[in-house]
């Protein structure tokens, strides 16, 4: 099958996941109460703003009310409040996938909003930042790492790292985090607190980008720390296990310089099972991104996470799950054309 | 069976890792055993989200032991209580029961606060009346507090008892009339005239326990005090149950305490089960799906395998944590709820290795001959091909623990967890929530880390031990 | 003059139970344009033999000596770069034993059979992806297998495209370990045919290992066999084929089936020796059906039986 087909196959099935993943979201809150909880919050604030723009043309109090009750049950109508949840699914879905989730209780935007798609959008780009930076540095320095280790296999660096990354399994990289911040904010006052800018925001391109820089330095090192150890050991394992084949030996054979052997012949054929390794090692990655940017307060959606968690916000959290989701799949997406690109064997 | 667990075990304390990873789970079970015995079984919700026990903690207090470090002395809590009076002065009438504590104080520093409590009263017929007082080293007599025990009600009968249930608890710091009291001895003999509201902020015991220096500050008066209780009691049946004083120090404990008092020893050490539990029974049943579906689907093929294999696919492809806090969030589950949850997203994984194992021993010659002798496929599936991948099933339950304990100590540290019953990573939630990493309450943030770390690592340890185990080529140096 | 020279070859590997004579002390020499068949059992000292030549050893090495002269040059003093740059390839090459595993998956073939033209003469791609396709035509595939990948080619594909890769630096000598083994019989043949053509047009020098010495006899001008490290009988085709003096070499021709005989074909009993600790004297005798006196106490020499024809049987030679 050609290239196309496969990604359409890949690209199929995680969809179908952001499906399945959205189902399971929708009956879970059906099922508890909760979803009829939110779209009748979403129906007082419409009542709500209603009421004011009502207000203008009707003065009379009581037929005010009666006018808004009469809205009210049109909107119950029209919503399928009246209805148990399940027959609401297809608009519920349609409603998680556009974020068209109302406002939320307390939290608000930061310029101000309460509509829970701004909330959650305006906080989105940060923690993307966050987390691609850090990959993208753990995966260099892991890869670097790796493929130094596995030219000295049974060497004591070799067995400390792989000690290290095994440590690394059971280490909780947002308690480091908390570790960083004790140590490097509060007792030697190197780095600031936690937030993405300091108060007031320092003025001139450069010197907020620096800022920003300074802030982000301790979160994205504690992310970086987490993935680094087991990332450059199974960058080790692969790189070994490619180095025994048969072709490298002939590639050798040939005379060709060390370095591309190491290159062309090593790395680049151990590059599509560290790929996949990548993307067993995702999931993790993004769970270990909330929780640091709870403790970092970077204002990302993982932060926000806890903030809505605090503030009791339905929607909200529902709005993020989906985009914790979506971003998810996505990443996985992008790793998956990856692969192929990198591995003419699938592609037949 | 038993001869190759004991020869397994045999080859797991041959390894360094392997030994550690013993030694610290042992350690683990005996205190976790310590716990479950001694503890009460509801302790999450009577006594540790119970504030009244803790009254008389001081707030927020590094653990004693950080004395030992510190240049100045810093003032360890004092606890003062007697049932018995110590001296009954007889007279006509009334009688003074005089309950006297003599004790020494050197901190370099003013308690944080102190406290008066009284239990059980009972009386005749006239309510007794209570005096504190407290004599201090300079020969300087401060009467702090009188207490006139509430008289008897209409619908009453004698003996009458007061603060049997609930004991009455005054802390002297914060009381009006105390500090009116302390502002007169300040005037008197100090001639300083400190309004209430300042006397206040300084601290009353600053004051109780300080002599005035010239810049408005007052130097700890060091030396030996005399805390008194002056009882008349009418009656010569008339008691006083339990009278009590805590004199608040600013270092508490084994571990400290928390914002409310805590002793954070005490529910540190309730952790331990909880998390032991959640780990082992977690993977338990983990393992037991997991390997199940893997060994059912590998074997039988066909549709099954199938629909295994897209559930199992379809569960891997879900980012865990995002909706695990939605369902740790709308459901606000108990601590089964949770491990249960975490066993649903936890199978996939050790199914589909479980599977490819399970595909390899099919086409051995062991399973061939027994479908030739006619075996059942149940029983080729539990005793011919479980056996064989017995070992690595172990070490993945083994090594799936520590994952379920993070993923209990991530939610509660998000707030999702179980309120009654502390975990580490409750305790970790609270302090955090109070802002200890920027006020630096190391006591609090690091001692419940390194815990659910030493825990998690012990199982990383014995999973290392066994892998030699499991992989014999290692073994074997190939 | 020989193109090639082997004296007193060793390699010894390290292990635990002390150091595994693969090749002990091996002398060969070959003519240019000649093919050398090396034959031998499995555990032999084959490939060996034909690392050691290369100069591609593994890391766990206890004994490399030995003289190796090729074409008059003593290439076992060059140094590790010198050897890689001029000789490596450029003067030996090498098709490997099992064409499964030989190339690179992810890379495409015609880039790997250009790979060492390009890195090792300057010369640009145009020039060099030309030569890789009209190798590819020689050895009788079609010039567009230059944009397969390796799992696309079948077994048979696979093995030509390896012989085209060795002959792209127009090397003098080719080893050839096993290059049949994993065919079938038809594309065997198929090989062989192009083997010999290759020979006889380009005059390439060969050394053809093998343990089926009747397919050695398609091929080769001298035949050298290896039993336990050690060469034990050498001679042109004619001597070794129809006047083998070593019973080795005996029982080993008189093991092929023949299609027109009524002979049941023997076999050797016993199995060979663990390299380690090789059975005193000569290597053979626990197997050999004509051992005697002296052949379990003292290693026979290399006898000559007449020009060209050595045997290492004290049958041969010394005390009869």
């Amino acid at each position: 099958m050609g290239t196309a087909r496969l990604l359409a196959i890949k690209g199929g099935t995680l969809f179908g996941v952001l499906i399945a993943s959205l189902l399971l979201v929708i009956v879970v809150l059906g099922a508890t109460g909760v979803s009829d909880r939110m779209m009748g919050s979403i129906v007082n604030e419409e009542i709500r703003e209603l009421r004011q723009s009502l207000a203008q043309t009707i003065r009379d109090p009581i037929e005010l009310e009666r006018v808004v009750l009469v809205e009210r049950d049109q909107l119950i109508e029209f919503y399928g409040l009246d209805n148990p949840w399940y027959t609401r699914l297809p608009d519920m879905v349609w409603r998680i996938l556009s974020l068209d989730l109302g406002s939320a209780r307390t939290l608000k935007s930061f310029s101000g909003s309460t509509r829970v798609s701004d909330i959650v959008m305006e906080r989105f780009i940060n923690t993307v930042i966050l987390v691609t930076t850090a990959l993208a540095i753990s995966s260099v320095v892991g890869l670097y790492i790796g493929v130094k280790l596995a030219t000295r296999v049974g060497t004591k660096l070799d067995r400390g790292v792989s000690y290290i990354s095994a440590a690394s399994y059971a280490l909780p990289s947002w308690w480091v985090g908390i570790l960083f911040i004790l140590i490097f904010s509060f007792q030697f006052h190197i780095f600031p607190f936690g937030g993405i800018t300091s108060s007031p925001a320092p003025s001139g391109f450069l010197n907020r980008t620096l800022d920003i820089i300074w802030h982000a330095a301790l979160p994205v090192i504690t992310l970086t720390l987490a993935s680094v150890g087991s990332w450059a050991y199974v960058v080790r394992t692969m790189v070994l296990n490619t180095a025994q084949e048969d072709f490298v030996t002939v590639a050798r054979s040939k005379g060709l310089p060390e370095n591309t052997i190491m290159n062309r012949h090593i790395i680049r054929v151990a590059a599509p099972p560290i790929v996949t390794n990548l993307v067993l090692g995702l999931a993790a990655s993004f769970g270990g991104a909330i929780l640091t940017e709870t403790v970092f307060n970077w204002p990302g959606m993982g932060r926000l996470y806890y903030d809505a968690i605090l503030a009791l916000d339905e929607n909200v959290i529902v709005a993020l799950t989906f985009m914790f989701t979506l971003l998810y799949v996505s990443a996985r997406f992008i790793l998956e054309v990856l692969y192929i690109l990198l591995d003419p064997r699938v592609r037949y | 069976m038993g001869e190759r667990t004991r020869s397994t075990f045999k080859e797991l304390l041959s390894t360094g890792s392997g030994k550690a990873g013993v030694i610290f789970i042992s350690v683990l079970f005996i205190i976790s055993l310590g716990v479950v015995i001694t503890y009460p079984p509801d302790f999450g919700l009577k006594y540790w989200s119970n504030p009244v026990l803790w009254a008389d903690n001081p707030r927020a207090a590094p653990p004693a032991w950080t004395n030992l470090f510190t240049s100045d002395d810093k003032a360890e809590t004092i606890i003062l209580e007697t049932s018995v009076p110590s001296e009954r002065i007889p007279g006509i009438g009334t009688g003074i029961v005089l309950y006297t504590f003599d004790f020494n104080y050197n901190s370099d520093e003013a308690p944080t606060f102190t406290s008066m409590t009284i239990e059980n009263i009972r009386y005749n017929n006239r309510p007794p009346v209570l005096t504190v007082n407290i004599e201090r080293p300079d020969g300087n007599k401060i009467e702090l507090f009188k207490l006139i025990v509430r008289g008897p009600l209409p619908d009453e009968e004698a003996p009458f008892t007061r603060f049997g249930e609930t004991p009455f608890r005054i802390q002297f710091s914060g009381d009006t009339s105390v500090v009116g009291s302390v502002s007169n001895f300040l005037k008197q003999k100090f001639n300083i005239s400190m309004s209430n509201q300042d006397l206040l902020l300084s601290g009353v015991d600053t004051v109780v326990f300080g002599i005035p220096q010239d810049d408005e500050k007052f130097e700890v008066l060091k030396g030996s005090y005399k805390l008194q209780v002056e009882a008349f009691l009418y009656d010569d049946d008339d008691s006083i149950g339990k009278v009590k004083f805590v004199l608040g120090g600013s270092v508490f404990g084994f571990m400290g305490t928390d914002t409310l008092g805590r002793d954070l020893s005490i529910g540190l050490l309730f952790g331990f089960p909880v998390a032991l539990f959640i780990g082992l029974v977690a993977s338990s049943i983990t393992t037991v799906i997991g390997t199940s579906l893997g060994i059912i689907s590998g074997y039988m093929g066909g549709k099954t395998d199938t629909l295994i294999q897209r559930a199992a696919d379809i569960f891997t492809n879900i980012p865990l944590l995002p909706i695990l806090i939605f369902l740790a969030f709308i459901m606000r589950p108990n601590l089964l709820i949770i491990i249960l949850i975490l066993t649903v997203f936890g199978w996939p994984g050790l199914t589909i290795l479980i599977r490819s194992m399970v595909l390899q021993i099919r086409s051995g010659q062991l399973v061939e001959s027994s479908i030739t002798l006619g075996a059942s496929r149940l029983r080729i599936m539990l005793r011919h091909i479980f056996p064989q991948t017995a070992p690595f099933v172990f070490a993945q339950m083994i090594f799936f623990t520590p994952s379920a304990i993070l993923a209990e100590a991530a939610l509660s540290f998000l707030g999702l967890g179980d309120p009654s019953l502390p975990t580490w990573g409750q305790i970790l939630e609270y302090g955090f929530r109070n802002g200890g990493i920027f006020v630096g309450y190391w006591w609090w943030i690091l001692p419940p880390g390194i815990l659910i770390v030493i825990t998690a690592m012990t199982f990383v340890l014995i999973a290392l031990g066994m892998e030699p185990i499991i992989n014999p080529r290692l073994k074997r140096g190939n | 003059m020989e193109l090639l020279d082997i004296q007193n070859l060793k390699l010894y590997y390290q292990s635990s139970r002390g150091p595994v004579k693969a090749v002990d002390n091996i002398s060969l020499n070959l003519k240019k344009g000649e093919a050398l068949g090396i034959v031998g059992e499995s555990g032999s000292g084959k490939t060996s033999l034909s690392l050691a030549l290369m100069r591609v050893l593994p890391s766990n090495i206890d004994t490399n000596e030995g003289k190796v002269m090729l074409d008059g040059t003593n290439i076992t003093q060059l140094s590790e770069e010198d050897f890689r740059k001029q000789i490596r390839w450029n003067t030996i090459s090498m098709v490997f034993q099992g064409a499964m595993n030989s190339l690179n998956p992810v890379l495409k073939v015609g880039h790997q059979i250009a790979e060492p033209m390009l890195l090792k003469k300057n010369i640009d791609k145009k020039e060099a992806y030309t030569k890789t396709e009209n190798l590819l035509e020689m050895v009788g595939l079609s010039k567009e297998v230059f944009n397969r990948y390796a799992h696309e080619l079948s077994g048979g594909m696979k093995q030509r495209v390896m012989i085209a890769s060795a002959l792209i630096l127009n090397p003098s000598l080719v080893i050839l370990d096993e290059p049949t083994s994993a065919l079938d019989v038809s594309i065997q043949a198929q090989v062989m045919n192009l083997l010999k053509r290759l020979k006889k047009e380009f005059d390439i020098s060969m050394i053809f290992i093998t343990h089926d010495i009747a397919l050695s006899s398609d091929i080769c001008d001298k035949l050298a066999v290896l039993y336990a490290g050690e060469i034990i009988e050498n001679g042109t085709a004619e001597q070794m084929f129809g006047k083998p003096k070593h019973p080795y070499t005996q029982l080993l021709l008189a093991s092929i089936p023949g299609l027109k005989k009524n002979i049941h074909p023997k076999f050797i009993s016993g199995a060979p020796p663990d390299l380690t600790s090789p059975p005193s004297g000569c290597r053979f005798h626990p197997r050999c059906p004509h051992r005697f006196d002296p052949c379990d106490k003292k290693s026979p020499p290399a006898f000559k039986i007449e020009k060209d024809h050595v045997s290492r049987c004290w049958l041969n030679g010394g005390e009869k």
